[in-house]
């Protein structure tokens, strides 16, 4: 039985792609086979995250205009076997398709693949509510800010109405030094107001600027995992229904060395 | 929205412009709005029937629209105040069909797509043998289709697209995506000053993008044995000599 999961976060910029990006690959390399979606019409950047963009040929556009079959349209990620993506329309916006030709897509993907990730654009407009539409679970992405969450509380709402079960929660660039000075929102901060299961937090981390640049999934890290990378894992591995347990969110904060590095520089300026 | 053309969105050929009447079609793309053909009426008059039409529809949700401007010639002023009025009736003009070259430069400038043909011809040869000529930088989403030559002066950016059924000449940077020959011609040629694409298509070929000259020359991708090529302008035309 396959498994549609869709991840949105009503907000802007909180991470949903790199999300969606470092989740796929990281199934994949579970020995999965994964399909990603950009549901992002009009301003699409999944392609680029992942190194495919001089790849795309068609788009979901075309498939659902029976321009091109479905299996001409997805994109095969040579770098991570099992892992395919499936890209939107450049030069359309939102309207383009509805939310039963959606539907229709990720059904078709369903039959194929074990996992579906849509990454959903930003707003609760047509946009997400096409990004919705065939997806059975949902990820909330939020970052520990109070904009962010009460956006995500307003998704969390919309996708309860929508029916999608189970919805679950990240929480994304997380600074544990923040978090300890009583600068940041705490996880617990966030869990208690959305009141939603929690798969898992990811701490702020300068990589994912870097492999954004280089169109290189954080996880694909082949020397060295970053802590983020490594989180994105443990993420990957809850979905798949094993149990992980969460990390002490000061350990995320890269470990003694680290700190003790922070705590000399500190000093000296 | 129609969706029986969805099928194929090609197959009901648009209706023949009424000299007095403004059509409003709609299909899978959104709606079309065909204006009367200016040889019929002036513009104040076309306006008028325009409004007509527009106030007696309603739509609830935005819709994007395409607007068929045939043989009307319209500077970026008459587009702009036509792209606001649309909106008034929640009409989002994304697109512009014309026959009149002044009229493609202005959409394209104002970042419309352009269709310099209907695509229900485009099979039938080249009905605008003519060259597009447009002075514009192409940002991400926007997208030029013409059914000759495109000269465009400045540059093509990411997520950019520009389709030709002649040659492209990019007398810039071109980093989108370029189609020449877009119709099946083989011998079509894509030049730029600076080839740095995200990916070529020649005909039904389709390469992606080499590693960016260390120090940029103009460069002309060709098609030769179903591959693309590419190489240094002189080296190409030293070739062919």
């Amino acid at each position: 039985m396959s498994r549609v999961i869709v991840i949105t976060s009503g907000k802007g910029g909180v991470g949903k792609t790199t999300v969606t990006a470092n989740l796929g690959t990281a199934l994949a390399r579970l020995g999965h086979r994964v399909a990603v979606v950009d549901a992002d019409f009009g301003l699409r950047n999944l392609d680029l995250l992942l190194g495919l963009e001089n790849r795309v040929v068609y788009t979901a556009v075309e498939v659902i205009t029976g321009e091109c079959r479905l299996e001409q349209a997805l994109v095969k990620d040579k770098r991570t076997p099992g892992l395919v993506l499936l890209p939107a329309a450049q030069t359309r916006n939102k309207t383009a398709i509805g939310p039963e030709q959606m539907l229709d897509l990720v059904q078709r993907l369903a039959a194929d693949f074990e996992y579906v990730l849509i990454d959903c654009p930003a707003g609760i407009e047509q946009g997400f509510r096409n990004a919705i539409a065939g997806a059975s679970e949902a990820i909330i992405v939020t970052t520990p800010e109070l904009s962010a969450v009460r956006d995500a509380d307003r998704v969390v709402g919309l996708l309860e109405s929508a029916q999608v079960q189970p919805v679950r929660l990240i929480v994304n660039r997380l600074r544990p030094d923040m978090v300890a000075a009583n600068t940041m929102m705490s996880v617990e901060d966030v869990v208690e107001l959305l009141a939603i299961p929690l798969l898992g937090m990811i701490p702020e981390d300068e990589e994912v600027i870097v492999s954004t640049n280089k169109g290189e999934p954080l996880v694909l890290g082949e020397q060295r995992l970053t802590q983020a990378a490594a989180a994105l894992h443990r993420i990957a591995q809850r979905l798949n229904g094993q149990e992980v347990p969460f990390v002490d969110i000061d350990s995320l904060d890269g470990g003694i060395l680290q700190r003790l590095k922070r705590f000399l520089s500190q000093k000296v300026f | 929205m129609v969706n029986d053309s969805l099928a194929d969105p090609f197959v009901q050929p648009p209706p023949e412009p009424d000299p007095l009447r403004v059509i409003l079609r709609p299909d899978a793309n959104g709606i079309h709005i065909h204006l009367p053909l200016a040889k019929f009426c002036v513009w104040s008059q076309c306006w008028g029937l325009l409004l007509q039409t527009l106030k007696q529809q309603r739509w609830h949700s935005p819709v994007p629209a395409t607007l068929w401007a045939e043989d009307w010639p319209l500077d970026t002023h008459h587009l702009h105040t036509l792209a606001t009025l649309l909106e008034q009736y929640r009409l989002h003009l994304t697109t512009v069909q014309t026959r009149h070259r002044p009229t493609a430069i202005a959409a394209a400038t104002l970042a419309y797509s352009v269709i310099q043909d209907s695509p229900w011809t485009v099979s039938q040869g080249l009905r605008d043998p003519s060259p597009l000529y447009i002075h514009t930088t192409l940002r991400s989403g926007s997208e030029i289709r013409h059914s000759s030559s495109i000269i465009l002066w400045g540059d093509v950016n990411p997520g950019a697209e520009i389709r030709a059924e002649g040659d492209i000449l990019v007398w810039g940077r071109l980093r989108g995506l370029a189609h020449a020959g877009c119709g099946g011609c083989q011998s079509a040629v894509i030049l730029a000053l600076q080839m740095e694409p995200t990916q070529l298509r020649i005909a039904d070929a389709v390469a992606r993008s080499p590693e960016p000259h260390p120090q940029p020359v103009a460069e002309v991708a060709y098609l030769r044995d179903n591959a693309i090529y590419i190489a240094p302008v002189s080296d190409y035309l030293r070739q062919r000599s």
